[in-house]
């Protein structure tokens, strides 16, 4: 089975102040998608040494790290939208394919520095809102 | 215009007598032989800058002449940053020294390392 490059599978978020539609975070370096879901117990005396449920919310996140442009703008741009609690929209594109897109909200935001040894980077959270749509 | 030359070109500006991997048998003491090991650093975009990791060897027949060069080239290298060959430098950082006697040579041996960040 064929596998996917790293480099292949890309979040874009529409964070620019511009309003550039679905634009990727610059020098991200790694994100994670995460989906979690509830689960309703709904086991019985009649279900033995079986367990019953049912589904139940589902939870999703997003989180990145990135390396901070030389003008902090990739940071600038999330930081504005965190502050005015934004709903921004993110995508995720497969070779530049859509593949899942939706809304969330930035839950955290991070810019760490260090000596002249390191790099500046960033982190970031997002908790998607509403529907995920994947193609 | 490659991050090898630009390597070269920050080196000569230091000290004349820098050789790549050895240095010619009637070279006059004290000298520097060098090496590199280059490693790029990716984003989801491709390669975000380019990492050397540069070791210098110091020859010298004495141990002040030996000191002296030392000094003189971690005076030119750290924090060195700027342009060369058209590779722009963002920082040298010295990262180790240490010192040996060759008895062969009856030479004194000074290395150093230093990391380089080349966008």
């Amino acid at each position: 089975m064929a596998k996917l490059r790293g480099d292949l599978l890309v979040l874009k978020v529409q964070h620019h102040s511009s309003g550039s539609v679905n634009e990727i975070i610059a020098g991200t370096t790694s994100f994670n998608f995460d989906s979690s879901a509830e689960f309703l117990e709904t086991t019985d005396q009649a279900d033995g040494l079986n367990t019953a449920g049912i589904g139940g919310k589902v939870t999703r996140t997003i989180s990145g790290d990135y390396f901070a442009t030389s003008t902090l703008d990739n940071f600038t741009n999330l930081y504005a939208h965190q502050a005015a609690g934004t709903v921004i929209e993110w995508a995720v594109t497969n070779d530049g394919a859509a593949y899942m897109s939706g809304e969330a909200v930035i839950t955290s935001l991070g810019l760490s520095a260090g000596t002249s040894a390191d790099l500046v980077t960033g982190s970031y959270s997002l908790a998607v809102t509403g529907t995920v749509t994947t193609s | 215009m490659s991050i090898r030359s630009a390597i070269y070109d920050l080196l000569n500006d230091v000290e004349a007598d820098v050789y790549p991997l050895y240095a010619p048998q009637e070279t006059t003491d004290p000298y520097v032989a060098y090496t590199m090991r280059t490693e790029p650093v990716r984003t989801q975009e491709g390669v975000a800058l380019t990492e050397v990791s540069l070791t210098l060897e110091i020859f010298a027949n004495t141990f002040d002449e030996a000191i002296t060069l030392a000094a003189s080239l971690y005076t030119g290298l750290e924090g060195a940053s700027g342009t060369y060959d058209s590779e722009s430098l963002m920082i040298c950082n010295w990262t180790m020294e240490s010192e040996d006697y060759i008895p062969n040579l009856d030479k004194i041996n000074i290395t150093q390392e230093y990391l380089l960040k080349f966008e």
